[in-house]
This record gives C-alpha cells, structure tokens and sequence, in this order.
C-alpha cells in the first residue's frame, strides 16, 4: 500500500470551504462549521491543510475555560501566554493583527454544555476576536453542533459555511483504491470494502491492506470479494 | 553576526550586572566591539544601562571617565533575540505541526499528511529523538510509534547542535522559550556521589 494523503469528495469540500471565508473583506463574516461523524476524518483534513497552508490548529478540552482557551490560543501563536484575560486579549489581537492566520478549532462541542456560563463566555470571546481581528474560524465538532450553535444567535449569525461530511460512497472507496493499492480491485470487492468498512477511512485502509496481504501470498493479478475477510 | 552570538551567549549566563570590560576579557573580543553589540542591544531594549558613580575623588583634569553597568532586561526575550533564526514554512515545519498535532504517530502518518519525502520524516524524526523531543515504543522493527514528550511550541526546534555533534543537546539552548530544561541539569556533585 502507498503512503499517500488521499484528497477524499470531503477534503474537497473542507478545502473550497476554507478558501471561500479566507478574504479580506471587511463586513463579510468568516466562521464556517464542520460537521460530521466520528471517524470520517475531519481532524486528519484539518491537521494537512493546518500543515501545509501555516493555519493553527487547537484541540478542545472537556470542561474548557474561557482564560484557559485563551492561553492555549496564545500559545499557539508563538507568544508567552500572560495571567490576565484582559492582557492575553490584548496578546491575541497584537499577533492576529500582526499576522493573520486560519484558526481551526477541534473538538468544539465540550465548549456547549447546557447552563455553563463559563463555556458560553469562551464561545462570545472568540466570535469577538473573529470579529476584531477579521481571522477566519473554523470550528469543528460531531453531528449536532450546528444545532447547538443555532442556540447562540450572536454566533449563528456569523457563520457563513457548513460543511458536513460524509460516509465514503463507492466512488470515493474506488477512487482510494486506486490511489493507494497497487492491485486491481474488481467491483464486487469495492462493493464488499464499502459494505463492510460503513464508509468510514480507518475500515477502508486495513481492508485494503488485508486484500493485499492475500494477494501477494495467492500471486493474485486482480483482487475479488472472496479475497476481502 | 558570529559577535553578537558569542557575547550574547556570555551575557545570558550572567545573573548580575557587567561592564564592557568583563565581557570583552571573557569573549576576547576588543572592548569597542563588545561596545557597539551592547549598545545595539540597548537601543532595541534588551538591556538596560547603569552610570555608576564612583566615589574615588575625580582627576583634577581632563574629562571625567564614564564608568556604565549594563543588565538584561528581560532574560526570555534575549535569549529568543539570540536563537538562531530558522527558515520558514519549510517540510520540517510542516512535520513538526502534524506532530504536535498527533502526539502519537508513525513515520507513515508524517509523510501521508505533512506531505513530505521519506528521508525528511526519518532524518527530522531521528534528530528529534536525539535532542530528546520524541521517544519510541520500541527500539527497531515494524510499527514503531512514537511519541512527543517535550513539546517547546509551534516553533520548530533548533537542532543544529546534534546535527553538529552527533549527541543530546542542552535544551536549554536548542529552544531558549523552554524553561522546564532546568529543573533537569545535573548538579556537579551526583558524580561525586555516584563514584563513591
């Protein structure tokens, strides 16, 4: 199998989505919302475009605070967090108005807990440095969260793109297939990968590699759904 | 360049307050030189500069020497003004994100999503694993994980001094924003300790 990062219908539609709230026009909201289930790789979209395009990437932790969101934005900028909320504002806005950047937050919906002003306060100050410091903010989160977002009016009001992502189709397994296998699959055996794997990545992957596997003790040319266990 | 390396480096290390004279008799740099680095440092803010007042009665001519102490305002940011300045958006760099972002990964999981060559990910991670960033899960063989255990930030670290002499590094000095380095330097004495 070939190591090799495959640009799935998802990734696509993350990426055009990242690319349409990236401007620099004043007036015109830039939040856009990732939904979707566990295992359809969102965090591993997000951590290549993070990579390869310089955007920082922060993980959400259960029970989260708003000083404590702010330090770790803080020191994800490369900046020595400071004590006072009001100095790491100050902080985050200095480097965002330095150098404008894609903040992409996973995870996001240990910040929605029912009746928690402490969350609610982390939620309002980061709608507030997407609108101080015009920087895009890509929140991504399980199934439900555009629901609870729709909860907050200030916030909802600003998010201009939702992606949600998708279970892998048959031509999306194909088209992996192709990309990372050196063997021939036949259409049944495709049809089996996505039966089986429930269109998730990580099912696909080691049924593949499994068919490989047998192909190469058998000296198989093509691999069918008898090869696929 | 090279100057302002080696007498920031003298200067870091001291706790007190210093004059041109002592760091030039330490760096061996003329005192002119160590003058104009100084007073470079001064101006962008990293220093701060003392007359001190001699109470030895003045010479009867001539005018009067100026005798000027200098300390570090802030230790952090001039070991930062310091550091080695590295490249930007470089593969290393984009390794480096995808490995704070994992915290446990595989070689594959770097090249697949830090889009980068196989030599890169093997040599980065090798070096990282000497100045003591990652550790392994195991010595050798098939599905090897490794881990991030000392994470110094977004920025990359520096890692010239093990690529330069082939073995663990002061942290200390590999990335001046890490403070934790310190509470692991080793007394003198835990030799003496040991041998006996």
């Amino acid at each position: 199998m070939k190591i090799k990062y495959v640009v799935t219908k998802n990734v696509k539609k993350f990426e055009s989505a990242i690319q349409r709230i990236n401007h620099k026009l004043h007036g015109v909201e830039r939040i856009a919302v990732v939904t979707g289930e566990v295992g359809l790789g969102k965090t591993i979209a997000a951590i290549h475009f993070g990579a390869c395009s310089g955007a920082t990437i922060l993980t959400i932790w259960p029970r989260m605070t708003q000083h404590w969101l702010l330090r770790e934005i803080v020191k994800e900028l490369g900046v020595e967090p400071a004590w006072r909320t009001e100095r790491l504002i100050e902080q985050v806005k200095e480097e965002l108005l330095k150098k404008p950047r894609v903040i992409i937050f996973d995870e996001v919906d240990h910040l929605f807990r029912d009746g928690d002003i402490k969350r609610i306060d982390a939620l309002e100050t980061l709608r507030k440095i997407h609108d101080v410091c015009y920087c895009p903010l890509i929140f991504i989160g399980e199934e439900w969260i555009n629901k609870k977002i729709e909860r907050i009016p200030r916030l909802y009001d600003r998010v201009v793109e939702t992606v949600k992502f998708e279970k892998l189709g048959e031509s999306d397994v194909k088209d992996m297939i192709s990309q990372l296998s050196e063997y021939r699959f036949n259409d049944d055996a495709i049809e089996k990968i996505t039966k089986i794997s429930n269109g998730r990545i990580r099912p696909v992957m080691r049924l593949i590699h499994a068919a490989e596997g047998v192909g190469r003790i058998h000296q198989l040319k093509s691999i069918t759904a008898r090869d696929i266990r | 360049m090279e100057r302002l390396k080696i007498i920031g480096k003298t200067i870091s290390s001291k706790n007190r307050l210093f004059s041109v004279g002592e760091i030039s008799a330490e760096t061996m740099i003329d005192p002119l030189n160590v003058q104009i680095v100084l007073d470079r440092l001064y101006r962008e803010g990293l220093v701060q500069r003392f007359r001190l007042v001699s109470e030895s009665a003045s010479p009867l001519r001539g005018r009067p020497k100026k005798n000027v102490a200098y300390q570090v305002r802030n230790k952090k940011e001039f070991k930062e003004r310091i550091a080695p300045r590295l490249k930007e958006d470089t593969a290393q760099d984009r390794v480096w994100q995808v490995i704070r972002c994992l915290r446990n990964f595989t070689r594959g999981d770097l090249i697949r999503i830090a889009d980068v060559s196989v030599e890169i990910a093997v040599w980065f991670t090798k070096m990282l694993h000497r100045a003591g960033f990652v550790a392994l899960s195991k010595r050798q063989g098939q599905g090897v994980h490794w881990r991030l255990i000392r994470d110094p930030g977004p920025r990359r670290p520096y890692l010239g001094h093990v690529i330069k002499k082939g073995q663990p590094a002061n942290l200390s000095e590999i990335c001046s924003g890490d403070l934790s380095s310190q509470h692991h330097k080793i007394h003198p004495g835990q030799f003496l300790k040991a041998a006996c």
